[in-house]
Order: structure tokens, then sequence, then C-alpha cells
């Protein structure tokens, strides 16, 4: 709370007025109750505050530009290259990089360039896609969980509990061998056990702001349950969700470029970082270059979201350690 | 303490149950049968009736699984298709060796190299080996393990020859794997104990032992590592469940004969019995490391005592 204290202040003890200054020329000063209740500063959003600390972590910003950049690339790189992805050319192929071809042709005279692109695009949109999904499921588990509370509560934390012992790329792969391969398949089967994490923050963080004074003031003021939840409880709470998902779609990119790689991922001539990584991986000896360009774009990727999200969490979550 | 033991206990039972029906769920709607099916088709209905017989495949499925899963607690998980006539467990148990072999290599050597790096990097905080090892904990935590072991094989075994890659003979094979799965061992370790000491070495006690005189050498030994490594057996855990599922790709990398490989080969391979053991295997050890972990935890940090293992009450 914030007072405009200096023309309205008033003293506990009224001060003697000096002699040469006669007390009639001072009157009391009128006090407007909504004006002790004045902020004088904009007011900022939790988000906004974070926004500003993470302006000052310089590896993290670079790493925000770096993964801009990427996906800009990965969005428009594939439509102005004059290949595609899929188009087979055998007069041209596995040349080394060159000007024609950035980063060479594949077995097949595919143009790398484009292919990596391409790749990076869909794995991206994997990462991103599955990190959604997690955060619509979690964050409805979660929330539901921690405000009903009892024994849907208990219920639900019970299947939380035996969900987590599932260890989550073996069921990952399990589901890919039922289901065809596809890009829609992945996000789902790598859905079925990734919002766990999520679901368990958000119940934890809902019940931590459940027992804190500026809630229970607000239910004491007479708070209607959607007022609450969109007011305090979901604002407080999209920090964790942030910070959760930043290391959510690292973590989809990685897994789908996992499944790729060994074999029941997306399916030739489809593209993604894991797809091209095993490509690369199998005509090691004869294009090297066909491994090295998809692994340095899929470790730039995970390296800058993994110093962006160490980064968000310090500006997001001061208070968490390390 | 024995009553929380007790309690994961009874939810690993159930996870891994659970686990067990979904294994033969998915396995029973797989497309692709475990037969050829040109060659299966080629033979008479007798001998196709005597084929799936064999395999107890024509019998309805709730028979199929209640001998699944009785089976499994006598320990017994079916024959393997592929590897004709052996019994599953008896090829997960000949493929143990090499990957416990790996494994324990890669975690000696990652958290060696990790400890000493943290240490250094918490001693000479914001000074050069400080500076490298963030960048090689934010790599190693980071890059893919299949990538780092495929680049791994290209440089050091194929390009400057150093190391044998893609078969299994003597101990030198083993060396790039162990080197490959040891990244992310070493990443987290360095790590976790670097903000440990750093912790630790900004106690007052600390203060006090410095303000008296204490030699550097032995402040950090008798006062410092003493309580920032207790700690590190919390995330041992962590990087057990790390080694597991980086076996998976990096066994069939250098072609180690390792439950890694067969997991993947048995995949491509539709050998059903033996991906439904292993992942009860692979269940059993990620759901042990995690129980062990949480118990680590409490042991270590008497504030934290189960509470916070329960699952974020």
């Amino acid at each position: 709370m914030m007072f405009k204290c200096k023309e309205k202040f008033v003293p506990a003890k009224p001060v003697e007025a000096p002699a040469d200054l006669p007390a009639d020329l001072f009157e009391a000063a009128e006090q407007n109750s909504s004006d002790l209740e004045y902020i004088a500063r904009k007011h900022h959003s939790a988000l906004y505050d974070g926004w500003i600390r993470l302006r000052k972590n310089k590896a993290a910003v670079i790493c925000a530009v770096i993964l801009i950049v990427i996906t800009l690339f990965a969005i428009f790189a594939p439509i102005l290259s004059q290949y595609t992805y899929f188009d087979t050319n055998y007069k041209a192929k596995l040349k080394p990089p060159s000007i024609e071809h950035p980063f060479g042709t594949d077995q097949f005279g595919r143009d790398q360039w484009t292919r990596i692109w391409y790749g990076t695009r869909i794995s991206l949109l994997i990462g991103l896609v599955a990190a959604l999904l997690n955060l619509f499921i979690g964050v409805i588990y979660g929330a539901v969980s921690a405000m009903i509370g009892g024994r849907v509560d208990a219920i639900m934390q019970r299947i939380i509990e035996i969900l987590v012992g599932v260890p989550h790329l073996i069921i990952v792969i399990l589901f890919m061998m039922i289901l065809p391969p596809g890009v829609g398949t992945i996000v789902i089967a790598m859905s079925i056990t990734g919002w766990v994490n999520m679901a368990r923050l958000v119940r934890a963080q809902i019940l931590k702001l459940k027992n804190q004074e500026f809630v229970m003031a607000a239910k004491l003021l007479g708070t209607s349950g959607w007022k609450m939840i969109m007011k305090h409880l979901v604002p407080n709470t999209v920090s964790v969700i942030v910070i959760q998902i930043m290391f959510a779609i690292p973590s989809a990119i990685f897994t789908e470029a996992f499944l790729s790689f060994i074999g029941v991922g997306l399916a030739a001539p489809k593209a993604s970082l894991g797809v091209l990584i095993n490509d690369g991986y199998k005509m090691l000896r004869a294009a090297p270059y066909m491994l090295i360009y998809p692994a340095l774009a899929i470790i730039l990727i995970m390296v800058c979201f993994s110093i962006l999200g160490d980064g968000l969490r310090d500006a997001l979550d001061p208070r968490m350690k390390h | 303490m024995a009553k929380y033991i007790g309690k994961r206990v009874f939810y690993m039972i159930i996870t891994l149950f659970l686990i067990a029906v979904l294994t033969f769920v998915l396995m029973k709607i797989l497309p692709g049968s475990p037969f050829d099916t040109e060659r299966f088709e080629k033979l008479t209905p007798q001998q196709q009736q005597e084929a799936l017989a064999k395999y107890d495949l024509d019998k309805p499925i709730y028979v199929q699984f209640f001998k699944y899963i009785t089976d499994m607690l006598k320990g017994d998980f079916g024959t393997s298709f592929y590897y004709t006539k052996m019994p599953v467990t008896r090829v997960i148990f000949s493929r143990i060796g090499p990957s416990m072999l790996v494994g324990a290599q890669a975690i000696l050597i990652g958290l060696a190299i990790g400890l000493s790096l943290g240490i250094i990097a918490a001693c000479r905080h914001n000074g050069f080996v400080d500076n490298l090892t963030m960048i090689i904990a934010v790599l190693g935590i980071s890059v893919p393990n299949f990538v780092a072991a495929a680049l791994l094989q290209y440089y050091i075994g194929l390009k400057l020859g150093w190391l044998p890659v893609g078969f299994w003979e003597s101990w030198a094979c083993s060396v790039l794997p162990s080197l490959a799965l040891c990244v992310q061992p070493l990443a987290t370790s360095a790590r976790f104990i670097r903000a440990e000491t750093l912790d630790v070495l900004q106690q007052d006690y600390i203060v006090t032992a410095r303000s008296k005189g204490m030699t550097q050498a032995r402040l950090l030994l008798k006062h410092t590592l003493r309580n920032s490594i207790i700690p590190v057996i919390t995330i041992i855990g962590t990087m057990v469940v790390n080694l597991l599922t980086g076996s998976l790709a990096i066994e069939s990398i250098f072609s180690i004969p390792g439950i890694g490989g067969l997991f993947t080969d048995s995949v491509k391979n539709n050998d059903y019995n033996v991906i439904m053991g292993l992942t009860i295997l692979y269940s059993f050890m990620y759901m042990l490391a995690i129980l062990i972990t949480d118990i680590a935890y409490s042991l270590v940090d008497p504030r934290i005592r189960i509470a916070a293992g329960k699952g974020g009450d």
C-alpha cells in the first residue's frame, strides 16, 4: 500500500506552531480514505516483472533470439528454397556442401538445406504441440485435484502415483509400435504420461496458494469462486506453467528425435531432426555432413531452450534455487 | 519409515501390474504377428494350428492373459519368438552383463569427472574452470545422448581410429559407449555439486573456520566436502534412470549385446515376449531408482522427511 504522503501527512502529535507563524495560518488537511489506497506506480503483472528480470540475463536473451531466428528459418526456408524436402534427384546424390546445396544432398539427391529446415519445423511443431497438450491436460487435472480436494483429490493423486512409476520412453515406444506413424501419433503417444509432471506442479502450487493470507483475505472479502481462480490463482500459477513448458518443449523434441532415431517415429520421406540424424548416421562413412548438420541443429535448439529455460526460471521464480 | 516404504512398494506392485496389463493388450492389438506371414500361410491349417498352439496363441485372450500373469509371477516370461526356443529370461540375463559394465563405467567416469569439476568450479567461483564447467554442464544436459554417441563414433572411432566401434570383443570396445553414456551423469553431478558447495561455502561456520586461519585444503576437505557431497546420493537415482533410457539408443549404435539394444531389436522384430519381459524389467528398475532416490532424500535432509516424497503433498 502506498501513501501520497507529502501533503496529506497528519502527524500523530500536533506540532507547536513557531511564535512567528500564527496557528490560524494552518488548517488541517482533509483526509480522503480513497487516497490512502492510491498506487503511484503502474501495476506490473508477474509476467512483466519476470520479463524485466529476464532482459538482464544476456545469455537467455541471446538464446531467445537464436530460437526466434531458427523458427523463422524453419517456417520460411523450405518455402523459399527451390527444392522440396521430398523431391529426389539421382544426378545430384551425396553432393558435399556447396553454394547450390549449402548442407549437401543425401543418397537420393534431396537437398539437405531444405530437409534440415523442414525437419526443424516438424521437430519444433511436435515439441510445441506436445508441450501444449501436456499443459492442457496437466493444468486441468492439477487444478481440479487441488480445488475440489478431499476424496476426489486423494483418488486423483493415487492415479498419479501409479503413473509416475511408468518409464515414459518405454511406454511411448510401445504405443508407437501399434499406432500408425505420423506427427499426430507421436504427440499423442508422448502425452499419455507426459502431463503428469505438469499436473503435480500445478496442484502443489494451487495448494500452496490456497493457504496463503491474500487468498484467505480475498475469501473473507467475499470474492466469488470464479473470480478467485481468474484473479488470484491463475496469475500466480502462470510462472510455474511457463517454466514447465520451457522444459517440456525440448524434452518432447528429444523424445521425438529418439523415436525416429530408433526407427519407430516418422517415416520417409517426412523429415524431422531425428529422422535426419538417423539417415545421417546410416550414411556416416560416405557422407559425414549428413549427420553433422542435423546434429548441430538439434544441439543448438536444445542448448538454447535449456539456457532460456534456466533464465526464465530465475526470472519468474526468484525464490526458487538453481 | 517402514510404513512409507511399504506404501511405496504397494504402489510399485500396482504400477507393475498395470504395465503388465498394458503391454499385454498392446502386444495383442499390434499389427503383424511373430510368424513370417508368407511362410505361415503356406502351412496346412493343421500345421498352423500346431504352431499357434505351441505358443498358446489359439486360446481365448483372457486365458492367455491369466497364464501370462501367473507365469510371470513364477519368473517365466515365455519363449522368445526371434531367438527360437530361448526362454525370455535367459535371453535377457545373457544380455545384462555388457549393459551393467557399460552403465557402471559410465556412472563412475561421470561422477569422478563431474564431482571434481564441480568442486573446483565452486572454489574458483566465476573463474575459468567455473565457466568451463557450466558450459560442459549445459551441453551435457541438452545434447541428446544418441547424437553424442554418433559424433563420438565418427570422430574418435572412425576418423581418428583410436578406439574400436561396431563390435564387442574386448574391453576397449566398451570405452566409447561408456564415454557417450557418461556425459549426462557428468553434467548432472557437476552442476549439482557446484551448487551444493557454493551453498556450503557461504555458511557461517566456514567463515569462522576461515577467520581462524584454517588452510584452504583443510577447510575444503574437513568442512565443506563433508557437507556438500552427501546430497549427491539423491541424484544417483536420476542418473540410473537416464542410463536406462540412454542405453536403448547407445547400445544399438555401438552394437553392444546388452538389454538396451535387445529392446530396440525386439521392437523391430516384433518379438512380443521379449518386449514384455524387458518392459517389466525396465519399469521395475526405473521404479526402484525413484524409490531409492526418495528414501535417500529423506535420509540426507531430515527437513524433507517423506512429506515431499508423497508427491507434492
